[in-house]
């Protein structure tokens, strides 16, 4: 399996630095979900931020929870902000690596 | 047994040690006669790190300065337009608010001590210009054409440009406005028409926008001090994405659509992928006065976060080369 998945809050400097972006795959997506490369490295990460360890089915369902809720925020704004819309766009579902 | 020479037709350097600076001999091959190999000047491939993350969370803000000391001024976000923050590389700081808050801005640049905010979505779509003296923003000389959405920026209090952007009516624009510390000129237009670009190039007369609203999205022109010019396109076409370096390592990272974390480095004639941020955002603010090897991102869409990344391009290390 290329990538593992968890759920951790980024705590800002040092929850992940360079050196883990050499040694390991690693994104993040809404609902403090992260994908992680599959090895001992990226292994050693989620054991350091204290992460939580999910399947993808349950990654995937946290990031659609959190996508729709953020669809339901944009689609609550008044019509003055999201026009001109063209940098500000209402949140898409889509599925994990 | 073959030679490199006879190979090559050319000799290898022989040193006793590498070289002192390894920036200037990149590419170049030689041979260590103290530890015996061949080696090669190789640059790093550079990488995002985590860093403390804003106090509001929004986008499309004001953002100008270094890794080590930024604003982020207004944004996209309803109760956020008023709000300003200082960063000191470690930490942000809620300052004073802007006077005007904005959404989506027309363009800024500058350092943490000495900026300009101008245009952007109020709304409507409004001429107002802001100076930062490190402490407060005052209100200054409004823009010529009111515009937002450009996200360009390039220069310094007293001598800086933003470019495109959109305009009610006309729609996507290619105006370009120059301000001297006091007041705003009209300029030679860019080329072609977008809002939502990417900027770089830190100086008036060695500003970079790339991407933009427009398809393919990918479009990247420099201003010489006169006039706009096109250069090579970026390997992906994005809007809405954001930047900053100078006209020889400008970073242009993240975008939309579809929403991504690539990164890019201009060398003053292409465009080349480097490491992809964590988060995959657009409208992130950047470092607009960063050196080509250290930059910041903050904020983004969508939804607006707190997130904050640091850049460090690796420098150039010596390689030792295997041979058999």
């Amino acid at each position: 399996m290329a990538h593992t998945y968890c759920t951790a809050t980024n705590t800002g400097k040092g929850f992940f630095t360079h050196q883990d972006r050499n040694d390991f795959y690693l994104a993040g997506h809404p609902g403090d979900v992260w994908v992680v490369g599959n090895n001992s490295a990226g292994v050693s990460w989620i054991n350091r931020v204290a992460g939580t360890a999910k399947v993808k089915a349950e990654a995937q369902a946290i990031v659609d929870g959190k996508v729709e809720e953020d669809q339901a925020a944009w689609d609550a704004l008044p019509d003055e902000d999201k026009a001109p819309a063209r940098g500000y766009q209402r949140p898409v579902k889509y599925t994990l690596p | 047994m073959a030679t490199y020479k006879g190979i090559q037709g050319y000799s290898v350097q022989k040193l006793s040690s590498d070289p002192g600076t390894l920036a200037d001999v990149e590419g170049q091959l030689w041979y260590n006669s103290t530890s015996g190999a061949f080696k090669v000047a190789v640059p790093g491939a550079g990488a995002w790190a985590s860093a403390n993350v804003l106090n509001t969370a929004r986008a499309g803000g004001a953002a100008f300065g270094i890794q080590t000391a930024a604003i982020f001024a207004a944004g996209n976000l309803p109760a956020a337009r008023n709000v300003c923050e200082s960063y000191n590389g470690t930490t942000w700081t809620t300052v004073n608010n802007v006077n005007d808050g904005v959404k989506s801005l027309g363009g800024s640049f500058g350092t943490q001590t000495a900026g300009i905010k101008a245009g952007g979505v109020t709304p409507p779509i409004t001429n107002q210009t802001e100076t930062w003296d490190g402490t407060c923003w005052s209100n200054s000389t409004n823009l010529q054409t009111a515009i937002g959405d450009s996200s360009s920026g390039t220069g310094v209090s007293t001598a800086g440009i933003i470019a495109c952007g959109y305009i009610p009516g006309p729609g996507d624009s290619k105006v370009s406005q120059t301000w001297d510390g006091t007041s705003w000129a009209a300029a030679n237009n860019a080329l072609t028409a977008r809002s939502s670009v990417a900027r770089g190039g830190i100086t008036k007369d060695t500003a970079l926008i790339a991407g933009g609203n427009l398809v393919p999205r990918a479009l990247t022109e420099t201003y010489d001090g006169t006039s706009w010019s096109e250069k090579s396109d970026l390997n992906t076409g994005r809007a809405n994405a954001s930047g900053g370096g100078p006209s020889t390592g400008t970073l242009a990272f993240g975008g939309t659509p579809p929403t991504t974390n690539k990164t890019e480095l201009w060398d003053g004639t292409s465009w080349a992928e480097v490491a992809v941020m964590s988060l995959s955002l657009y409208d992130r603010g950047g470092g607009s006065n960063s050196p080509a090897t250290t930059n910041i991102a903050f904020g983004g869409d969508t939804p607006g976060t707190t997130a904050t990344e640091e850049w460090e391009g690796a420098p150039v290390s010596a390689k030792t080369v295997t041979v058999s």
